[in-house]
């Protein structure tokens, strides 16, 4: 069997550009759930009235069903809730770009929520308690003593997280993206080199993966920890995946 | 929702072919989360077995598959193995009719993927064990097979049987994937609804809640056995000293 | 060691004080009175709501009956919102609950730049200062991980000193210590008591009690049984209750009094 190496080559450009993507959906998704998350998990943890059962249906909901489906719901639906939001009341149109983005973002932000929240469990009662005493405010004491030891003691779980994060955005193919799969898959298609590109693709993000898995390893393992490290967890309600 | 039931093209109503696409995921769960369980214990034995062989064969596996997105996983099953393999069982692979044609692949990826992230949690479980368990084996005159067999698989299972439903539910949603080799499992039975009737609400409406539902039933079930199961001493209702 | 109270400024003052856990009444009417300098020792049993009570007066702990005042030094305003009363309030907990990811130094300073708003230079000014005081201004740029037992409790008795407080709350802070470190903490806090600083102090401690205090007071069953000088206290209780704890708690090994 003949592999056309030259194939891949004249299309690196292309790849170039959908690896790109790829990490781009990844990082915004990345920083963009995290925040998101962060605040879901402080509503539930600070028990806002209302607010707060919002964020756990919505959690629950988002680690119940598939991605993809995610995905098509959020294709429909985020033009029209725009549009319902917007003056014109008609839906706006998102191009299936930035639905990607606002799509991952939502749905990281679940997990992510999952994992601060399992965090805010590893911190000592008497912290929050050390904190009162001392008159900080809730707003300082999450944002100064908390939060930091949360990241901390989560950090390992949200590195792995973002790696199947990175590994999930491949799944916008369903929605004909131009990500890394995407592209290569479109280009394959054309030319008829399905074995070719899919390998390609394969030994890519497992070279990529197996980089970022070890480095997450390292810095687990160098970093000073002066939090109790969360390992694993299995929070109230659904378990992890 | 009543438009489930009205005639479709086909002959039958649009509610049938929601209940097909849920048999056609349960059957990939159910056959696929039973070779990942085997392939798991295998693979997770090997990777604490004594014998250097066997851990690097398991940790090569994990490490394969792991790294690479299930998407691709499934592609490379779909699209790159019937190429590779010798002309005459490539063809008979490509003579095979649809549904199967999608369905073998799938159950491959999925067992092969879901296998390494239960070899990783076996591992986990093993290594949770008091290191003189083995030893203590030996001296009773077990050869390593049935030291592993008899007694740390079973400590194992019963200390990693929270990740493991879980790892079950991540499964279940995974299934969605086979979407794209051309399975009509339930969330491509909701696109192809949505594409018939344009009620896009009622169509993804009743693929989620099909798979809510059947997430709940999976994690009650999930958490009676554990209340069972739960080695005495350990867990959650064990007394923190 | 036991000078008088330097004024007749009272500065935290509990009335009929209820408190309950679900159906177990933990605090049955507690009255307390709190003058500027003194030094009252809180003792009793476990389980007889002498944490309880002294978390009630910082608010870590809600109250269903009676009132609550601390008294700012400075302006002589009685307060009555938590986070007023929490500034003038300083506390010592029995597990320290340093922030574990700041440097001792940062810890005593984070609440004085968040809270009293102050200049970070004068902050650190004031936090070495009272690193120096409880003697362990070598480590201030160390995290609390780094620390003995005894030298992270002084350090958050250091890091409650830097707010200035009116008072100061001590739950039992020396149980979850080696034996070993125990008299270094306690030395400090005799400095503190020393130096005029008024003290709330729940602890099994009967010599720093016997050496520090201006009253003991013995809880029981939600209610304060005794309150006495130490001499009275140790040597002639009048409650029964009292002389049982008393024989079963020992002064570093040594039966105390009667």
């Amino acid at each position: 069997m003949h592999f056309d190496f030259q194939a891949i080559g004249r299309a690196l450009p292309f790849l170039m550009d959908g690896l790109a993507f790829t990490f781009e959906l990844t990082a915004v998704a990345c920083i963009g759930g995290l925040i998101l998350g962060t605040g879901m998990a402080i509503i539930r943890q600070l028990q806002v009235p209302v607010a707060s059962r919002l964020v756990s249906v919505y959690v629950t909901l988002m680690r119940c069903i598939p991605l993809i489906l995610v995905l098509f719901w959020f294709f429909f639906l985020v033009p029209l809730i725009l549009g319902y939001l917007s003056a014109t009341g008609r839906p706006i149109p998102l191009g299936p770009k930035t639905t990607a983005f606002v799509t991952f973002t939502m749905f990281e932000a679940a997990y992510y929520a999952e994992i601060v929240r399992s965090g805010f469990k590893a911190i000592h009662k008497g912290q929050y308690e050390g904190a009162k005493a001392l008159g900080l405010s809730t707003t300082t004491m999450y944002a100064s003593v908390i939060i930091p030891q949360v990241l901390s003691a989560t950090a390992p779980i949200i590195v792995t997280q973002t790696i199947i994060l990175f590994q999930d955005t491949a799944l916008v193919y369903v929605l004909s993206l131009n990500d890394f799969l995407g592209i290569a898959a479109r280009i394959a298609q054309r030319d008829g080199k399905l074995v070719e590109f899919y390998t390609f693709v394969a030994i890519v993000y497992f070279i990529l993966c197996s980089v970022g898995s070890e480095l997450a390893e390292r810095l687990r393992r160098k970093a000073p920890t002066t939090v109790r490290r969360v390992k694993s967890f299995r929070v109230l309600g659904l378990p992890l995946p | 929702m009543s438009f489930l039931f009205e005639q479709t093209t086909d002959g039958n109503t649009y509610f049938s072919w929601l209940m097909s696409g849920l048999l056609w995921t349960l059957f990939l769960w159910v056959v696929s989360g039973v070779a990942a369980f085997v392939i798991g214990l295998t693979v997770g034995s090997f990777r604490t077995a004594p014998s250097l062989i066997l851990q690097v064969i398991g940790r090569c596996y994990v490490q394969v598959f792991r790294n690479i997105p299930l998407i691709v996983q499934a592609f490379l099953w779909y699209f790159v193995f019937p190429e590779i393999v010798p002309a005459s069982f490539g063809n008979y692979i490509k003579s095979v009719p649809p549904p199967w044609a999608s369905f073998i692949p799938a159950v491959i990826a999925l067992s092969l993927y879901t296998g390494s992230r239960v070899a990783e949690q076996i591992r986990a479980g093993i290594k949770a064990l008091p290191d003189g368990q083995l030893k203590a084996a030996h001296a009773l005159g077990m050869s390593t097979l049935q030291s592993y067999w008899l007694l740390l698989i079973p400590q194992a299972l019963r200390i990693t049987l929270p990740t493991l439903t879980s790892e079950a539910l991540g499964l279940l949603k995974n299934t969605s994937v086979a979407l794209t080799i051309g399975l009509l499992e339930l969330t491509a039975q909701a696109q192809q609804i949505n594409e018939f009737t344009f009620k896009t609400f009622g169509a993804f409406g009743s693929a989620t809640i099909i798979y809510l539902v059947t997430a709940l039933a999976v994690y009650q079930v999930a958490a009676f056995v554990e209340r069972i199961v739960e080695i005495p001493g350990t867990g959650k209702t064990a007394s923190r000293g | 060691m036991h000078a008088e109270a330097t004024s007749n400024e009272t500065i935290v003052t509990v009335k009929e004080l209820q408190k309950s856990y679900g159906d177990h009444r933990v605090l049955n009417g507690v009255n307390l009175s709190v003058k500027r300098g003194e030094r009252i020792v809180i003792c009793g049993p476990s389980g007889s709501g002498k944490s309880t009570l002294i978390r009630c007066i910082n608010g870590l702990e809600t109250f269903e009956g009676g009132t609550v005042g601390v008294t700012d030094l400075k302006t002589g305003t009685q307060l009555t919102k938590l986070s007023d009363i929490r500034r003038e309030v300083g506390m010592v907990f029995q597990s320290f609950n340093l922030f574990p990811h700041l440097t001792v130094l940062q810890n005593c300073m984070l609440a004085q730049i968040k809270v009293r708003k102050e200049q970070k230079s004068v902050a650190r000014d004031r936090a070495m200062h009272f690193l120096q005081k409880v003697r362990i201004s070598e480590q201030a740029n160390k995290h609390p991980g780094q620390l003995s037992g005894g030298q992270q409790q002084r350090a958050a008795i250091a890091r409650a000193l830097c707010m200035n407080p009116s008072v100061m709350l001590f739950d039992e802070p020396t149980s979850a210590l080696d034996p070993e470190v125990v008299q270094e903490v306690l030395d400090t806090m005799v400095g503190l008591a020393k130096d005029g600083m008024t003290m709330l102090c729940v602890t099994h401690e009967m010599g720093f009690a016997q050496k520090v205090a201006d009253r003991v007071i013995f809880i029981d069953g939600g209610g304060i049984v005794e309150e006495a000088p130490p001499t009275e206290f140790f040597y002639s209780p009048k409650h029964d209750r009292v002389r049982a704890f008393l024989s079963r708690v020992h002064d570093h090994g040594q039966p105390v009094a009667a």
